[in-house]
């Protein structure tokens, strides 16, 4: 996977690039947008990486010149700013998701990974050591055995269990799981991890659920 | 005292000293001129009544021709009031016949002084005043004698009282009449100040863009609001500044704290496993995370102040969008054993706008599970009132100090912070609910008591 990072701050643009290497991407870094256009159409990239407040030409401007030349590159957006302008701005000027500034690494691999894999069929069952959830019917087994949860729980261990192997944030978590924004209400999925633990976890050996201090939490089949 | 009516009061005030300065100099010259004429008119009787005076053997006789109707005409005039004394025995020879009731006999001693200072007199009768002249006739004959020729002041007189009850009927109803008026002039002239007054008082800091309309007449008042609008063009030209600032500010902060972030995140993954550096690492990277959300929150208020965000308003079940973020918060609340329970009407609608909303009763149930321990308990209701819809929130938490309330809604405000040091949080969450509740036009009141909970009533308008 080959990966084009246009960001003007080279701090951020190193640990991005350092980052997503680290995790087996091949990333090319630009620091400004005027060659950004050509150097996506020139080399086969799987995704862009796009800072939109850039010197000299706005990001949306890169954006524009990128689609016409490749209308299907997925991109993911990195602003500063949040206000609902933009927002609005980067999705409806062709951008597959948007990210405000700072975020987790874990985040961008996260969301890159889901702009990657938009399309790709998606697995009915999911597993995971002896845990098992079927996506279609909602039911959880673990060793056999069937778990009731709550759809909440439900909803948090579905999308644990897409990103299985791989931390993801509180703020992806509440982004997927919740539709309510919950940026204030802090411990609304400590709160659900918990009851999720309580139910899958108690009993067994291995925890699955594991919290990835400073990140996140990440379902992982290690003890 | 209102502009209006200290207007008024001085152009009363002015137009009063007017009426009687005028009143009082038109008097005295009636009066003067009036006096004048009676003085002239006796003086000319008096020098044509010596004409027409022969004394025949010591008694005065007019002597007149009676064809001629001038003659006549000036005689009965002048020999209406007229006597005649010897000047030096002071006996009355001849007086007239409208003289005779006047009383006007003089003794010797007062007709010599009447001689010896010919002056005129003012004299008082019971029939009004009348003035005489005196005047000395020394015929060829012989003889010295004393002539007094009289005109009544009683014309005069009247005339003058009936002018100055003119004045004591026209000064008062003058000046009332100038109060009303008065008033009425000040309140039109001042009516467009009050105008733009109104418009002013609806100008807040989200609408600067706005301007008084001027009248075009170039006056004192369109200088006003012209200056006012100047006022506002700098202001809006200010807060647009303050707003670009917070926008930089937003981006100069989030940007460093990206690059800080990633370098600590991949500082732990390089890190050996030593448990005490994960760990310090891990709490830098929660702090980041506070920072973050410290910086979006103030940015949504200082854009929400600003009227940047907007607000929708539509139809909103309000005791449904209640009952779907308690149910959101359920195990929140369970997780800190405390009780959320419900009233909900679902059929109360409020024109409004649900994310907002959604974000009102999600901050104040958050403050209400932050601020209640273990055990206790947090009600909401939405009900419908006679005209609008009620939304409660109470708990019986912490509670907040008398002193405190007013301060409740004030930006980065936390209330005791012995008490409330445990919990996580800037104080911007009450500021952000007080907005919601005014951009739907609603109000919001608090109730506390330390120690026994707080109670948050919201009154929204209702929609059928």
């Amino acid at each position: 996977m080959r990966v084009l990072v246009v960001e003007d701050d080279r701090k951020v643009a190193d640990f991005i690039q350092q980052g997503l290497r680290q995790e087996g991407y091949a990333v090319d870094v630009l620091h400004d947008g005027s060659g950004a256009g050509e150097q996506a159409a020139a080399v086969d990239y799987d995704a862009l990486v796009l800072d939109v407040m850039l010197p000299g030409r706005s990001g949306f401007q890169v954006l524009r010149d990128v689609r016409t030349r490749k209308p299907a590159l997925p991109v993911l957006i990195l602003t500063a700013k949040d206000s609902v302008d933009d927002r609005v701005a980067g999705l409806n000027s062709g951008a597959d998701d948007y990210m405000v500034k700072p975020f987790a690494l874990a985040e961008l691999s996260a969301r890159l990974r889901a702009i990657l894999r938009r399309g790709a069929p998606r697995e009915n069952v999911l597993r995971l050591a002896d845990l098992e959830i079927d996506t279609v019917s909602r039911l959880v087994r673990r060793g056999g055995q069937r778990i009731d949860l709550k759809p909440k729980e439900y909803a948090l261990l579905e999308f644990l269990m897409r990103h299985a192997g791989r931390p993801v944030t509180k703020a992806l978590i509440i982004e997927h799981v919740w539709d309510i924004h919950f940026d204030s209400v802090s411990n609304v999925v400590e709160v659900h991890i918990n009851s999720l633990r309580n139910k899958i976890v108690k009993g067994h050996e291995r925890p699955l659920i594991k919290t990835v201090r400073g990140v996140g939490y990440m379902m992982a089949d290690t003890p | 005292m209102t502009l209006r009516s200290r207007l008024t009061l001085v152009y009363a005030t002015v137009f009063a000293v007017l009426l009687v300065v005028i009143g009082v100099t038109s008097y005295k010259l009636l009066a003067y001129q009036l006096e004048q004429d009676a003085t002239t008119n006796l003086l000319a009787l008096t020098s044509g009544l010596h004409g027409y005076l022969r004394f025949q053997g010591g008694v005065p006789v007019v002597v007149f021709n009676a064809d001629d109707p001038v003659a006549t005409a000036f005689v009965r005039d002048a020999t209406r009031y007229y006597q005649v004394f010897d000047a030096v025995t002071g006996d009355l020879l001849v007086q007239s016949e409208a003289m005779r009731p006047l009383g006007l006999e003089f003794t010797p001693a007062e007709v010599s002084a009447f001689r010896a200072q010919l002056l005129m007199r003012d004299i008082d009768t019971d029939y009004g005043r009348i003035r005489l002249s005196n005047s000395v006739i020394t015929p060829d004959q012989g003889g010295v004698y004393l002539l007094q020729v009289g005109v009544t002041l009683a014309p005069v007189d009247d005339a003058l009282g009936r002018f100055l009850t003119l004045l004591f009927l026209i000064v008062p109803a003058g000046l009332v009449a100038m109060i009303v008026i008065g008033r009425w002039m000040a309140g039109v002239a001042l009516r467009p100040l009050s105008e733009v007054a109104a418009v002013a008082r609806t100008i807040d800091v989200s609408e600067l863009r706005r301007r008084l309309p001027t009248r075009g007449v170039r006056d004192e008042l369109d200088d006003l609001t012209l200056a006012f609008n100047d006022t506002l063009a700098r202001l809006e030209h200010a807060v647009g500044e303050m707003r670009q600032f917070s926008t930089a500010l937003a981006h100069e902060l989030r940007t460093p704290l990206a690059a800080l972030r990633g370098d600590i995140e991949l500082a732990m993954r390089e890190a050996p496993a030593d448990e005490t550096i994960t760990r310090h690492f891990a709490s830098e990277l929660e702090e980041i995370d506070k920072l973050k959300r410290l910086i979006d929150q103030i940015l949504t208020l200082a854009r929400a102040e600003a009227g940047e965000i907007p607000v929708a308003h539509e139809r909103v079940n309000l005791g449904a969008l209640a009952a779907a973020v308690i149910d959101q918060l359920e195990l929140v609340a369970e997780a800190r054993q405390v009780a959320l329970r419900q009233q909900l009407d679902e059929g109360v609608f409020v024109p409004g706008d649900e994310q907002w909303l959604t974000r009102l009763l999600l901050n104040l149930l958050d403050n209400a599970i932050k601020f209640t321990a273990a055990g206790g308990t947090i009600m909401v209701t939405v009900a419908r009132d006679v005209s609008d819809a009620r939304l409660v929130v109470s708990d019986t938490g912490a509670g907040i100090g008398a002193d405190a309330i007013p301060h409740v809604f004030d930006r980065f405000f936390r209330a005791d912070p012995a008490r409330t040091s445990g919990v996580e949080g800037v104080g911007l969450g009450l500021s952000l609910v007080k907005w919601i509740v005014e951009q739907h036009h609603g109000r919001i009141d608090v109730a506390s008591e330390p120690g026994r909970g707080s109670t948050f009533t919201i009154h929204l308008p209702r929609v059928d």
